[in-house]
């Protein structure tokens, strides 16, 4: 029988579904299929998509595929959603966005709810961005859960970020230029028509010290994000913002940082999956042991402090010297 | 629309007590009435009772304004009967919009149909035509609706489902064929703007081709943008302002070619029965009504042409009383709207005239026969608040559409209250109860309150594209669900008085079968036999239109006299204006 | 620490113009823990591409509009055809009258939920459904 690294490989929907749902089950199931695909990946051209709530990044990316398909280019989506913290459950409403493709049999949606994972991605996000890239998805659109702004996560999982806003927001813009707006490589100002547009490029540019809206590649080799001005609905823009990404992605390549970005993204899930690893043997082990079950009575009823007993399990229980 | 402008509200309470001056219950009277009301209610009203004084009834798509345990004068004591109520006929027309009412006119009975392809239709348009009914109403089947055509792939196994199949001009000439357009009224359900502009037009170039000419014919169409933005699902939406210019191109087209028709339906029923309360139904109403005649206005037109013509479309819940002070309470409201933040001159722009439907989501699918006590009583409340006609929903609603029978006991419904009850005798008999005049009151200051806010964020189509009435109804319906939930809410033989007596199965409808494969046909005829180069030039001048600031509808009714189908310039329209995707809210 | 959630795909079947039923559900479903992904108006190709992709465990759709045996029956059929039926559950619900219920059982469908059924009935059918087919 065909494992199921053997259908991603072959692009197989059903069987990449499959894993991702191991994958998000947190199943060891997916730990073989994934050792597998590692060393077909580094080649998709990963996007993250972020924003405010409100500023159309569904939509957007509806746009943008389009033009993506018109290139010939295949297509991976993963769209985050936030889960419920109380019950765990979640709706996943951005696919809906995105309906017109659904029949395309080169773009794979893939809906991800963050389970309680904060900074607007998922835990796994980087593990199905490995199935997609073994797919040999030539694009890969990671949009986040759009929170807003403390979702600064994407930045270490994609290779080129962009960040969508909407005008009108003008004092905001102000208080939150710390965050999102710093990660990104280009902004996006969506329904460009509405009033507040034209103010809020006028405050990036004074804000990030931008001269033009057309992205710059500096003297020293860094990167001023470009400004695109977009109307989802009417289509507006898009084209030129497909083509900014593109830019972005032949800098990257041309300084060797599309290569670093795999580097670092390898090196992460390589601590990741380490400190996993780690703290389930650490408390596998400590669930059992009798002065670990000990010290947490003595909590309980006062007759101690969590940094005593901290101190205590990691020297006797782990032999852990300072 | 100008943020510093003054609101309706202002406007109006600006000119509040102009007229007042002559107080119907003397201070005396009051005096005397408050001290012993006042006693009474230490003395023999129980202590449980004065300290529940006010209790808010939970019903299906109620105003949730609470209720005493009595009214009294005390309740109206400022109540001036010419300026709050005037007599029938006569400004504000609370007491309603013709002086003799039901006396002069029974209310037109119009019950919906529409099934299969048009020939299946037409048969029953002309056993309603028998049966008594004074006039028609048509509905089409979803992709009609949606603006697909019968071939489209996305329109498969859907063809003639819930409604007749029209692709083009030709099917509305097999529609009405035999049914005499110029001797009764026909209310063409076209729910939205963007198929109105579509429908419509087929409609006229098939009375054309019978060379009725389009001032003989009576009648009137939905066009409301809450419909094509708020409350319909869909694959595909145009955005909201490109909507409402086409509801108020076709505003201005009828008025001026069709004189007799009835331009605009403001919804009502559709957005209440997707779960609202009975204030934000007429709130947004009136809303879109007032950015409607503004928009006319700045068109160069003057608001008497416009508003003689506009009609509401309200949906009817099982409250009784608040329904029939609510109907009272809009009248009093559109008057003082059309006059003092209009001006209008002639007295018929300020009649809120409108057509009632019983609600549907109220009734069951448990012990259906429950459900024509609910109609019927619905019924009977809109009667009581006056309105001019009037759809009561079948017993079978929750189960498909009408049987021949389910439809004809909803006709009997009618023809019972109106001939055997003698309701229809005196008009606005409820008038003048100190319940209800308190009630009209208070709803009458809450829908202007709403409409305040829908003005403060820039208009209706402003309130829309910014997800606020779609917000507003998705948190009212999930907590009136949880609500039926907890049983607060009671109906019936769903969570109250259940019983295990199983209803026995009723007769549901049965579609006609084949409807799809006899309009696929007629579209394989009609593309061959129609002329394709005038029909492309129809489409580009249409679209031209489209993209410029002219009336789009005389382009509409030239495409449809060269056989464009739905689909077709349904297309140009989501080329000329970019698709928009509403909030969802969970 | 397998951390697994009934995932379901909700859909409304074809053109249907309604949608208050499909939302109440979906929130149901999420309040019962369950990861729910709304596709909106979908005719059945893509009900089932979607249903791929996300690995849905439970499909549902909704129709009030009387297209129940006609698109509902093929969506059974397509998913027969594409080898996903039997790993799945298939409910739908609506306005459907009581023979059209039995013929999409027969169809294939697991469980029909008509107007009136409570948020009790909804979650605990589907999570025994689910239980009874999937599980084993």
């Amino acid at each position: 029988m065909e494992s199921l690294s053997d259908g991603v490989l072959k692009k197989d929907v059903k069987a990449a579904a499959k894993l991702m749902r191991y994958i998000e089950a947190e199943d060891i199931k997916a730990t073989g299929e994934l050792k597998l695909l590692y060393p077909h990946t580094g080649n998709s051209h990963i996007i993250g998509i972020t924003g405010l709530p409100g500023s159309g990044k569904s939509s957007l990316i509806d746009v943008m595929i389009d033009y993506f398909r018109q290139d010939n280019k295949t297509v991976g989506v993963i769209a985050i959603d936030p889960s419920s913290p109380f019950t765990g459950g979640s709706i996943l409403g951005d696919r809906i966005r995105m309906q017109k493709h659904f029949s395309d049999e080169d773009v794979f949606i893939k809906s991800l709810p963050t389970r309680g994972w904060r900074g607007g991605v998922s835990k796994v996000t980087s593990r199905m961005i490995t199935v997609m890239d073994a797919m040999e998805k030539d694009i890969i659109l990671v949009e986040t859960a759009g929170v807003g702004q403390t979702e600064v996560e994407i930045k270490n999982l994609v290779h080129t970020t962009v960040v969508v806003l909407v005008g009108g927001f003008g004092d905001y813009i102000q208080i939150i230029k710390a965050g999102i707006l710093e990660i990104a490589d280009i902004f996006v100002i969506n329904k460009a028509d509405k009033n507040g547009a034209k103010e809020l490029e006028a405050d990036l540019k004074s804000m990030f010290s931008i001269e033009s809206s057309k992205s710059k590649v500096n003297c020293n080799g860094t990167w001023t994000p470009a400004i695109y001005l977009t109307e989802a609905t009417s289509r507006k823009g898009i084209g030129k913002l497909t083509r900014g990404i593109l830019a972005h992605k032949n800098y990257l390549k041309k300084t060797g940082k599309f290569d670093t970005y795999f580097k670092n993204k390898s090196r992460e899930d390589l601590k990741e999956i380490i400190s996993d690893y780690i703290i389930s043997l650490l408390f596998l082990k400590l669930e059992n042991d009798d002065l670990f079950k000990k010290l947490v009575e003595d909590l309980a009823s006062s007759n101690s402090d969590p940094y005593s007993a901290a101190e205590k399990i990691m020297g006797e229980v782990l032999s852990f010297k300072k | 629309m100008d943020k510093n402008k003054e609101t309706t509200r202002e406007i109006i309470n600006k000119n509040a007590d102009k007229n007042k001056g002559k107080p119907l219950f003397s201070r005396v009277a009051l005096d005397a009435i408050k001290k012993e009301f006042d006693k009474w209610k230490s003395s023999n009203v129980r202590e449980y009772d004065r300290n529940n004084w006010a209790v808010t009834p939970q019903t299906m798509l109620g105003s949730g304004i609470p209720r005493e345990m009595i009214y009294s004068p005390l309740n109206i004591s400022d109540l001036d009967y010419m300026s709050d109520l005037g007599n029938s006929g006569q400004a504000p027309f609370t007491r309603g919009i013709h002086p003799n009412m039901y006396r002069g006119k029974k209310f037109t009975i119009r019950q919906i149909n529409g099934f299969g392809g048009p020939e299946d239709t037409n048969e029953r348009l002309k056993f309603m035509i028998k049966n008594g009914a004074t006039g028609l109403s048509v509905i089409f089947d979803i992709p009609t609706v949606q603006m697909y055509d019968s071939d489209d792939p996305i329109s498969r196994g859907q063809v003639g489902t819930s409604g007749v199949a029209i692709d083009s001009s030709s099917d509305m000439d097999i529609l009405f064929k035999d049914i005499p357009l110029e001797d009764i009224t026909i209310s063409i359900v076209t729910h939205y703007p963007s198929n109105t502009a579509i429908l419509f037009p087929m409609f006229l170039a098939a009375a054309e081709r019978r060379g009725i000419p389009w001032e003989k014919l009576r009648g009137s169409v939905q066009n409301d943008i809450t419909l094509e933005e708020v409350v319909r699902s869909g694959p595909e939406y145009i955005p909201p302002r490109d909507c409402f210019r086409i509801q108020c191109d076709n505003v201005e087209f009828i008025r001026k070619n069709v004189p007799n028709w009835n331009f605009i339906t403001l919804n009502g029923y559709n957005l209440r029965d997707y779960g609202t309360s009975s204030i934000t139904e007429m709130a947004v109403a009136i809303a879109n009504g007032i950015q409607t005649i503004e928009t006319l206005i700045l068109r160069g037109y003057e608001v008497d042409w416009i508003a003689k013509r506009l009609a509401f479309f309200w949906s009817i819940s099982n409250d009784f009383f608040d329904e029939v002070a609510r109907i009272r309470a809009a009248r009093r409201l559109w008057y003082k709207i059309m006059k003092y933040k209009f001006n209008a001159k002639d007295p018929r722009s300020m009649w809120m005239r409108c057509h009632v439907q019983t609600s549907g989501i109220t009734l069951t699918r448990q012990e259906p026969l429950n459900n024509i006590v609910r109609a019927a009583l619905q019924a009977l409340s809109a009667t009581l608040g006056g309105a001019q006609s009037l759809h009561v929903d079948s017993y079978d609603e929750a189960y498909s559409v009408p049987t021949e029978e389910s439809a004809l006991i909803s006709l009997r419904t009618q023809q019972i209250i109106q001939s055997e009850t003698a309701v229809t005798e005196v008009v606005d008999p409820l008038g003048g109860s100190y319940y209800v005049e308190a009630l009209t009151n208070d709803i009458e200051k809450r829908i202007l309150d709403e409409v305040s806010e829908i003005e403060k964020l820039g208009g209706y189509v402003q309130a829309i594209e910014r997800g606020w009435i779609h917000r507003k109804v998705a948190n009212y319906f999930h907590s009136e669900q949880a609500k039926i939930e907890a049983g607060d809410i009671k109906i019936v033989g769903h969570n109250c008085y259940k019983s295990s007596y199983k209803t026995p199965p009723i007769d549901v409808f049965k579609y006609p079968q084949g409807a799809e494969e006899r309009q696929k046909e007629k579209l394989a005829k009609l593309k061959e036999s129609r002329n394709s180069k005038k029909v492309e030039k129809a489409l580009k001048n249409l679209e031209q239109a489209c993209r410029s600031d002219t009336n789009i509808v005389p382009y509409s009714v030239e495409c449809a006299r060269h056989g464009c189908t739905e689909g077709e310039i349904f297309k140009v329209f989501k080329k000329a204006y970019g698709l928009w995707k509403p909030p969802v809210f969970f | 620490m397998v951390k697994k959630n009934i995932k379901v795909l909700l859909s409304t079947l074809g053109l249907d113009v309604h949608s208050r039923g499909v939302l109440t559900v979906a929130k149901y479903l999420r309040d019962a823990g369950m990861e729910v992904i709304y596709i909106g108006n979908s005719m059945p190709e893509q009900i089932i591409k979607a249903a791929l992709q996300e690995d849905a465990d439970i499909i549902g759709v909704s129709s009030l509009g009387g297209a129940h045996l006609t698109l509902g029956s093929d969506l059974v059929s397509q998913a027969k055809k594409e080898g996903i039926y039997d790993e799945r559950v298939f409910v739908i619900g609506g306005a459907i009258p009581d023979d059209d219920a039995g013929k999409l059982k027969e169809a294939g469908f697991d469980e029909i939920f008509t107007s009136g059924a409570t948020k009790e009935v909804i979650v605990s059918s589907i999570t025994n459904i689910f239980e009874r087919k999937l599980v084993n």
